[in-house]
């Protein structure tokens, strides 16, 4: 009776452990910002693309690509995994316990450079500071 | 008997601070990191996750004393100049000299003191450090970047 209650009790902690991490990806400052990820290792998260903000589900032993575009500004990109999400922050008072991220995107500098998906291109150059 | 119970609980309170706090005895709660990324004039600052500046910008080349991670938590690295496309990267955060001792003591005692101590070492990130070599030989890619 004790092994069967010390089995349940470690395959409990397992897949508390092994579960899928909730991520909020978001973008500060940035009005409308597109995120895309691609599979190094592991299972994908899902959704593999969206708008930001956007929450992800990061599986377990996983590893991504992460692409964040936004027009205007220096696209980031960059590997994360499953442990990074695992120790991000938690949003306080969030009943699904979800974690979030933050990237701070960077404003291209004041040198035009047109960019496909930015149809005017007339907008003021911004200042290069962050 | 009184004394003897006085004495205890002295040696348990001389235990408790000597072992309070190893690792941010023997490492401190700051490193020091050499950045160097090319082209020169580029400069990384260290995000918190929150979006916040750690630390930064940092000009490179140059060696800077920066805080430990506090709690393990991983910096959002970016490295940038403008005209070119900036380098984002999470540092590996590994164990300091500080917080192997650290470790060691709390497998060996196994004590509340112990305990403490890597409690503390923890918060102030006395534990850990960030991996110096990630920060060296960085390369920014010239404009337009590729995605």
């Amino acid at each position: 009776m004790r092994q069967l209650s010390a089995l349940a009790l470690g395959l409990v902690g397992a897949t508390v452990a092994c579960r899928a991490v909730k991520l909020r990806v978001e973008a500060p400052t940035v009005e409308s910002a597109t995120l895309r990820t691609q599979v190094v290792k592991g299972d994908p998260p899902s959704p593999s693309q969206c708008s930001l903000p956007c929450d992800l589900k990061i599986r377990h032993g996983s590893k991504q690509q992460v692409l964040i575009e936004a027009p205007g500004y220096y696209p980031a990109q960059f590997t994360f995994t499953y442990d990074n999400a695992r120790v991000a922050p938690e949003i306080e008072d969030d009943d699904e316990d979800r974690r979030f991220l933050r990237v701070p995107l960077l404003r291209r500098s004041a040198t035009p450079q047109p960019s496909p998906d930015e149809s005017s291109g007339a907008t003021e150059p911004p200042p290069s500071d962050r | 008997m009184k004394t003897l119970r006085s004495q205890r609980l002295a040696l348990l309170g001389c235990l408790l601070v000597a072992n309070t706090g190893c690792a941010t005895l023997i490492s401190g709660t700051h490193q020091n990191l050499n950045v160097d990324v090319r082209p020169p004039g580029s400069d990384v600052t260290l995000y918190r996750w929150n979006g916040d500046i750690a630390e930064g910008p940092i000009p490179s080349p140059s060696t800077t004393r920066i805080h430990r991670p506090k709690g393990g938590f991983p910096y959002l690295a970016v490295a940038s100049k403008p005209g070119t496309c900036p380098r984002y990267w999470i540092p590996t955060v590994g164990t300091s000299p500080g917080g192997w001792v650290s470790t060691v003591a709390l497998m060996a005692t196994l004590g509340l003191a112990a305990i403490c101590g890597a409690l503390v070492d923890s918060i102030d990130g006395a534990m850990f450090q960030l991996d110096s070599s990630e920060f060296t030989n960085v390369m920014l890619q010239e404009e337009p970047c590729g995605s």
